[in-house]
């Protein structure tokens, strides 16, 4: 009972905030996470008029070029690829991974890498498709040094690995004009408070969230407060877990075995330093994964811009018509965390 | 350890063995016993009921139950959320060669012990056996007869109406949540309980004593298809409150770490009941004798979007659709 009063209390200030501030905010959520949570709590319906919640490139699936997909399924003529389920059914130029394997590709879909190396016999030839932020980058890393002490010859990975800070600093450049920013959680246990102190340079109330509905309403009103205040300095809602420096032991991981390389981001394109390679000393355990990012297949998938916040996901001509989480035809309806997968379930609402 | 074979389903000598040394004397059906072609039996009533289902889950043993059990409390509880009781059951198997008999004597049990609980009788059986990898294991296809005790209590989805609520008889989620937790590749340690169980009990206790304006039982797809079902079939809109949802610790637990939604999961042994306001405080007294979690969940409102709201922990409304997709792991 009193965690409902102090959860309406906490609707009531992030409201009077708002109308404080006089006019209707914009606030983007970097991780997939914080989508499903927005939508499944019906923050959308119980901010109407006062927020409007913008979905950004955080979920590492939707932000995936299609010649990923396309060398994976290539690969798996011969090799087995070891992927996250969330990769399956995610749109290449001619086929998914979930159709390659209906077509006899070997494909297995894998719930953690450092488990699927302790299981992998000798001989095996396996090819991990390496695809996250800096959440799953320390379990790639891990996996890799089991690998090598295994002395395991025919494991590769293949690196599609994303880091969060460049992609955000080209979104808040190039792309979108926000007022507020929940920045991911889950990053943040890794890389730390620190990493995001770029933020502050935009000038964006900007705030670390947790995942409950309740960490929600705080980030919320974390973000109308500095709005008032005009206070741009990096918030931390999420203190239980997220420390300053971050989680020193996984980030050792990534600097171990990775280094920065360009990388594509759907919706963003080519963005320096906005990914991680396997470092030169390991490259025999790496599988070269290059692809053309200048070409995309045709197609009237609005995806690149729901996630750059240029539209909704129901003002994209395919949504729900023709692209539905049975068919995706882009990757935002692919994930469970993706824009579109997450308004399709959550999100709907009357007349739109 | 003995094993099922091709022979066991060629119609000679061994399917003749299996069908008298294991079916029958487990059954125990007089009817089942006379082994002829067709099994004759009375049915005094007016209306009568019939359903059918296949079962095929994966795996075939798992906690609270087994595809024995399933199969019959399947289709007894179609019959009794028709308003009707449940008399008499067929069924059918299809085996794959290299089935221990062990386990097939143990979900032939099952069924029996199902089957009296419900108080139906198995009156009719077939046996196939398919080559190994033609079928998973076993696949049990179960129908059932039922009789209309009092028409004018058959619950209807035309006499749902708004200013109604809506009734769940237990938590939600335990069926499925047990079918992933058994998952091997997910490495859960605590397996949760089905929620596998007869209804017809229950059911028949709240038709004698309340008016049930519509029930529906809560399968695949879960609470959120159920309730998208009826509210399509009846042209009302049903409201449900978030926090009233029963849903256990466990199941929770294993929807957060999967990213499943319990609003999703399968039931065995839970329904839905639409009933008037005024038979709120009966239907519960009724409900919790056999579930302390059964409860009210919302409510039927006459605006004919034909959809089903939810209300959310934190005051929001959201629509809580059909389920449209295979539950995948997520990613991070």
């Amino acid at each position: 009972m009193r965690y409902k009063m102090q959860t309406a209390e906490l609707i009531w200030e992030i409201k009077n905030n708002i109308e404080k501030i006089g006019r209707s905010l914009k606030v983007i959520e970097v991780c997939g996470t914080h989508t499903v949570s927005i939508y499944k709590n019906g923050f959308h319906t119980l901010f109407e008029g006062y927020i409007d919640f913008i979905s950004g490139p955080g979920c590492p699936v939707c932000v995936t070029h299609e010649g990923y997909i396309d060398r994976l399924v290539e690969l798996s003529s011969e090799w087995t690829i070891y992927t996250f389920g969330d990769l399956l059914k995610v749109p290449g130029s001619s086929k998914s991974l979930s159709q390659a394997r209906a077509n006899g590709g070997k494909i297995k879909v894998m719930y953690s890498p450092v488990d699927a190396v302790e299981h992998l016999e000798n001989n095996e030839k396996v090819i991990f498709a390496a695809v996250g932020f800096e959440t799953t980058a320390p379990a790639f890393a891990l996996s890799l040094e089991k690998v090598i002490e295994k002395g395991l010859k025919n494991v590769k990975f293949a690196c599609e690995l994303k880091t969060i800070d460049e992609p955000l600093k080209s979104l808040l450049q190039n792309h979108i004009r926000v007022d507020g920013i929940i920045l991911p959680g889950h990053v943040a246990t890794v890389i730390g408070v620190d990493s995001f102190k770029f933020v502050e340079g935009f000038k964006v109330a900007s705030v670390i969230s947790g995942f409950e509905g309740y960490d929600i309403l705080l980030s919320l009103l974390s973000i109308t407060q500095d709005i008032l205040n005009e206070d741009f300095t990096v918030k931390n809602e999420y203190k239980r877990v997220v420390k300053k420096e971050g989680n020193v032991i996984a980030k050792g991981y990534i600097e171990k075995y990775f280094e920065r390389t360009s990388a594509f981001f759907r919706g963003l394109g080519l963005i320096p330093g906005g990914g991680l390679k396997i470092k030169d000393e390991f490259r025999e355990y790496s599988i070269d994964m290059s692809y053309d990012n200048t070409k995309q297949k045709d197609s009237l998938c609005r995806c690149a811009d729901v996630l750059t916040g240029k539209i909704k996901p129901f003002e994209c001509p395919l949504f729900e018509k023709v692209c539905t989480p049975i068919s995706p035809k882009g990757a935002c309806m692919v994930s469970q965390e993706g824009s579109c997968n997450a308004y399709f379930r959550y999100g709907k609402w009357k007349g739109r | 350890m003995k094993f099922i074979q091709k022979e066991h389903g060629n119609g000679g000598k061994q399917t003749y063995e299996l069908i008298n040394g294991l079916f029958k004397p487990i059954f125990g059906s007089e009817i089942l016993k006379r082994g002829d072609d067709s099994s004759i039996f009375d049915l005094a009533s007016k209306k009568i009921g019939v359903t059918t289902d296949s079962f095929v889950v994966k795996p075939y043993f798992f906690k609270g139950g087994d595809i024995g059990k399933l199969s019959v409390c399947g289709t007894v509880n179609d019959l009794a959320v028709s308003g009707l009781v449940p008399k008499y059951i067929t069924a059918s198997f299809i085996i794959e060669e290299g089935f221990p008999i062990e386990d097939l004597q143990k979900i032939v049990r099952s069924m029996k012990e199902y089957a009296d609980i419900a108080g139906v009788e198995i009156v009719a059986g077939d046996t196939k056996v398919v080559e190994k990898g033609s079928c998973d294991g076993i696949f049990i296809n179960t129908t059932g007869f039922g009789v209309c005790e009092k028409e004018e209590r058959l619950p209807s989805i035309e006499k749902i109406k708004g200013g109604q609520i809506v009734i769940v008889s237990g938590d939600i989620g335990r069926h499925g949540a047990c079918i992933y937790s058994h998952s091997s590749e997910l490495g859960v340690e605590e397996k949760i309980e089905s929620d596998c169980a007869p209804l017809n009990r229950v059911i028949n206790e709240l038709l004698k004593n309340v008016e049930i304006c519509y029930m529906k039982d809560l399968t695949r797809g879960g609470l959120a298809t159920a309730l998208n079902e009826i509210a399509q079939k009846a042209s009302v809109d049903i409201y449900i409150e978030e926090d009233k949802v029963p849903v256990s610790n466990e199941v929770k637990a294993l929807c957060d770490i999967l990213g499943l939604d319990s609003y999703y999961l399968a039931c065995e042994g839970r329904f839905v009941a639409v009933i008037n306001k005024e038979d709120k405080q009966k239907t519960l007294e009724i409900l919790k004798k056999y579930n302390k979690e059964a409860c009210e969940i919302g409510w039927i409102e006459d605006t004919k979007e034909k959809r089903v709201y939810l209300k959310t922990s934190f005051g929001g409304t959201r629509i809580l659709d059909m389920l449209y997709y295979e539950m995948l792991p997520r990613i991070c």
